[in-house]
């Protein structure tokens, strides 16, 4: 806290001000240039527009104290407000690869599947009865324009001759169903679009074309993806993004059995303009 | 150019001292050789000394209800006396700022400038005056240099250190006098001499800082083009810290204005006496409503404390509060569907979580039951004279939807300024968690059932994801741990993180979120431990 001298602006109020319009320029910014989901999931946007707005128009509310001085300003709050807000703005967002965070390992399989209680994300098929009545009530709404790209995709996967082509907006929903169904799928042609992940863990042929996955926000990333085994995988320089096109097998990994695509063939493919894929 | 007359002004409530200490001043002989005009706002038992006026260059006047102190009073005084100093005796029921006020007039500010302000407290009332008059002191001591304890001699050492506190919490900068001699001190000439100690320029703070970013960012563009290769590296990593801090702000920031502002409408809109009878009167049922109201709370783990810490000024029992600002992160519905999604096929997981959720809050919330806290825990004071939002100064002043809105909007603007340097901080820590600890680091550790509980208890507080994500990290330590050990993941992430306890403490005593912490943690492991193995084995 410090004595101003007899400034006549309130800098108090002008801080104030230029702290709640600048986070609200920034979220606006963010979202018209679509660079927000570089950020957060997508689901997440409707809630960064009403901040922008509610910051915009609480700024508003301070206007009227600009012309009237303050004794007493104490800047340090404000310094927490702008520091990141220069950082914002100076910085561009980056879009995060494998070698970008401290990741564990990518996720393959999930042990805790139930064998009889399958799929609940899946829509209303013929197998999933069981499935308890909130997976179709309650969740498609919430999914928005996800949902029907998996509706669409979630038929053509009932055709069991059809190949499975695994798009971004569905990535995590196949991911999931080939996990729990992997019987079911097993020597079904699969086309799937990822980037080289690598652990110290895999054998000189294995990789898993992955996906980074965001829940909710950059912080919690992923990496997830089906294991793939391909004779030349130890040619692959991690994080290079490729088309894999291959067949479901159940394999034997570290005693476990898990569903992999055993590749035909591997081709470089382009980064697709979101990275990220959603689990919801 | 000639000089400015130099203005001083003392505050206080009738019977602080005021006046004693004016006629202490006069004895003062660098004062008696100045022409020096008093102006007197109210008259007290004690009067200004006349024999000490006699033969100097000292002038009195008094403004009582007849004539204001106003821009044209001050005016003449400055006309007709042409005083090199202005000792202002302010009446204590009156607004200091608006005083200062008249002082900013353009045609004042020209002859004159405002020193000292100093504020005399009478120890024995000012709790009293506090509670009763709370505003209007608030913003006096909020505007003083110097700060005079009276009559504190005789009063107990806790008692004084407390009230230290509360002034220091109010105004941090101002210089707090307290003894026996405090009087005399405060008459002393140091304290009254022209511009003593130098004044910081924010301005000018906030103008290097800029120029420091701007010389960064240049430097870092000028590297680049040059094509410096680790230099190159470095920021990549900066970068990638950056891209993650900025994510936790953006999914953060809607949450916790979403927080302040249901908090502001509390405070402004709904009076304290009926919030608190929304709450049931029974304990009992105090807690089931706690937890029903969390379940109708769609919100994350950030929004929740300010609404809680709100509930507690307003006179909801804390341990109500408690249980709701624990139960509601974990069984709102986001959150619920939030784990159904991460387990798919799995219902009973979200079953589970929410229950031992429930437990943990139930538990902690009755600890608080059994040993209420005594003290004050909520922090205001100097936030509530900050806000200026005209409902926390006085909220007589609110009047009309209008106005409503508009103390509302402001109230949750200076809200979310004390809560958000906390969230800010807290994400700083958290995203370094992320971008430099890796998640298996936790799996390596590994051990037997209780040290697994443990390690993924301190896992969630830790790495801090946002309670509605705190299920899809869980799941990713399924395979390397038990389901009981993941569910105290799950239960306490939204509980209590890096972050949150952060948050806590913007709004809550430090002691007080110690305490809550430390009880948080004993009980969440108490309660995971058992009821876990029981559902392990029912699993």
């Amino acid at each position: 806290m410090v004595n101003s001298p007899w400034v006549r602006i309130n800098l108090d109020a002008l801080l104030r001000i230029a702290v709640l319009s600048g986070f609200a320029l920034f979220f606006f910014i963010l979202v018209q240039n679509g660079r927000i989901l570089l950020y957060v999931n997508p689901r997440i946007v409707p809630y960064v527009k009403f901040g922008s707005l509610v910051m915009a128009v609480t700024a508003l509310f301070f206007i009227k104290d600009v012309f009237k001085p303050k004794r007493k300003i104490n800047i340090t709050p404000y310094l927490f407000f702008l520091i990141p807000l220069l950082f914002a703005f100076l910085l561009p967002a980056k879009s995060l690869d494998s070698t970008a965070m401290a990741f564990g390992d990518v996720e393959i399989t999930s042990r805790n599947a139930n064998a009889g209680n399958s799929g609940a994300v899946v829509l209303q098929n013929s197998e999933t009865t069981d499935t308890p009545d909130y997976s179709a009530s309650d969740f498609t709404d919430s999914t928005d324009s996800d949902s029907t790209a998996i509706e669409e995709d979630g038929t053509a996967g009932l055709d069991p001759a059809a190949p499975v082509i695994v798009n971004d907006a569905d990535f995590v929903y196949w991911l999931q169903e080939i996990n729990y169904n992997m019987e079911k799928y097993e020597g079904r042609e699969v086309e799937v679009t990822g980037f080289v992940f690598k652990s110290k863990e895999f054998s000189h042929n294995e990789f898993v074309p992955a996906r980074l996955m965001m829940a909710c926000c950059t912080a919690d990333l992923q990496p997830v993806g089906l294991l793939c085994r391909y004779d030349k995988a130890a040619e692959l320089p991690q994080d290079t993004w490729l088309k894999v096109t291959g067949i479901i097998k159940a394999v034997d990994y570290k005693g476990e059995k898990i569903p992999a695509i055993i590749a035909a063939k591997v081709e470089e493919a382009k980064k697709p303009d979101n990275e990220y894929v959603y689990p919801y | 150019m000639k000089m400015k007359t130099q203005v001083d002004i003392i505050t206080g409530f009738l019977g602080s001292g005021k006046t004693t200490v004016i006629n202490k001043l006069l004895e003062n002989e660098e004062i008696q050789s100045r022409r020096t005009f008093i102006i007197q706002c109210e008259m007290g038992e004690t009067a200004i000394d006349g024999s000490l006026l006699q033969g100097k260059a000292i002038d009195t006047g008094c403004v009582t209800r007849g004539n204001n102190m106003d821009v044209k009073y001050i005016l003449g005084i400055i006309k007709t006396c042409q005083p090199e100093r202005i000792i202002i005796e302010h009446n204590g029921t009156g607004s200091l700022e608006q005083l200062l006020e008249v002082f900013q007039h353009r045609s004042i500010h020209k002859y004159c400038i405002v020193n000292k302000i100093i504020h005399m407290i009478d120890a024995d009332t000012f709790e009293l005056f506090m509670s009763n008059m709370g505003g209007i002191l608030t913003e006096q001591i909020f505007n003083s240099d110097f700060i005079v304890i009276n009559n504190s001699c005789d009063m107990e050492k806790d008692r004084l250190k407390h009230m230290e506190r509360a002034l220091k919490a109010i105004n941090k900068s101002a210089v707090i006098i307290n003894n026996s001699e405090g009087v005399e001190l405060a008459a002393q000439k140091e304290i009254f001499s022209e511009g003593a100690g130098k004044p910081n320029k924010p301005l000018e703070t906030i103008t290097m800082i800029f120029l420091a970013f701007a010389a960064v960012y240049l430097a870092s563009i000028a590297l680049r083009t040059a094509g410096t290769g680790p230099v190159n590296i470095d920021l990549s990593r900066f970068q990638t810290l950056n891209t993650v801090f900025l994510s936790i702000l953006i999914q953060a920031f809607p949450f916790i204005l979403i927080g302040v502002l249901v908090s502001s409408v509390i405070q402004v809109i709904i009076p304290g006496e009926k919030l608190v009878s929304l709450f049931p009167r029974r304990t009992g049922l105090g807690f089931i409503a706690a937890i029903l109201a969390g379940f109708l709370f769609p919100v994350c783990d950030c929004s929740i404390v300010p609404v809680a810490a709100r509930l507690v000024k307003k006179g909801v029992p804390l341990h109500t509060a408690v249980t709701f600002m624990l139960a509601a992160p974990l069984v709102n519905p986001l959150s619920i569907a939030s784990t159904l999604y991460a387990f798919p096929g799995q219902p009973s997981i979200a079953v589970y979580r929410v229950f031992l959720g429930v437990a943990v809050a139930l538990a902690v919330g009755v600890t608080f039951w059994f040993f209420p806290e005594e003290r004050k825990i909520t922090i205001d004071g100097y936030a509530n004279y900050s806000c200026r939002c005209g409902y926390c100064m006085d909220n007589t002043a609110i009047t009309g939807p209008k106005g409503k809105v508009e103390a509302v909007f402001r109230h949750a603007g200076a809200e979310f300024f004390q809560v958000g340097r906390f969230l800010i901080i807290g994400a700083l820590l958290s995203s370094i968690v992320q971008v430099m600890v890796p998640k298996n680091i936790f799996s390596d550790l590994g051990g037997g059932y209780v040290v697994s509980l443990l390690i993924m208890m301190l896992a969630a507080f830790v790495l801090s994801v946002c309670s509605t994500s705190d299920a899809f990290i869980g799941r990713t330590f399924i395979n390397q741990f038990p389901i009981g050990a993941v569910m105290g993941f799950m239960v306490l992430g939204p509980m209590l993180d890096i972050k949150n306890f952060l948050v806590l403490l913007g709004n809550f005593s430090k002691r007080f979120v110690f305490k809550l912490v430390f009880v948080l943690f004993v009980l969440a492991f108490i309660i995971l431990l058992f009821l876990t193995t029981i559902i392990t084995v029912i699993l």
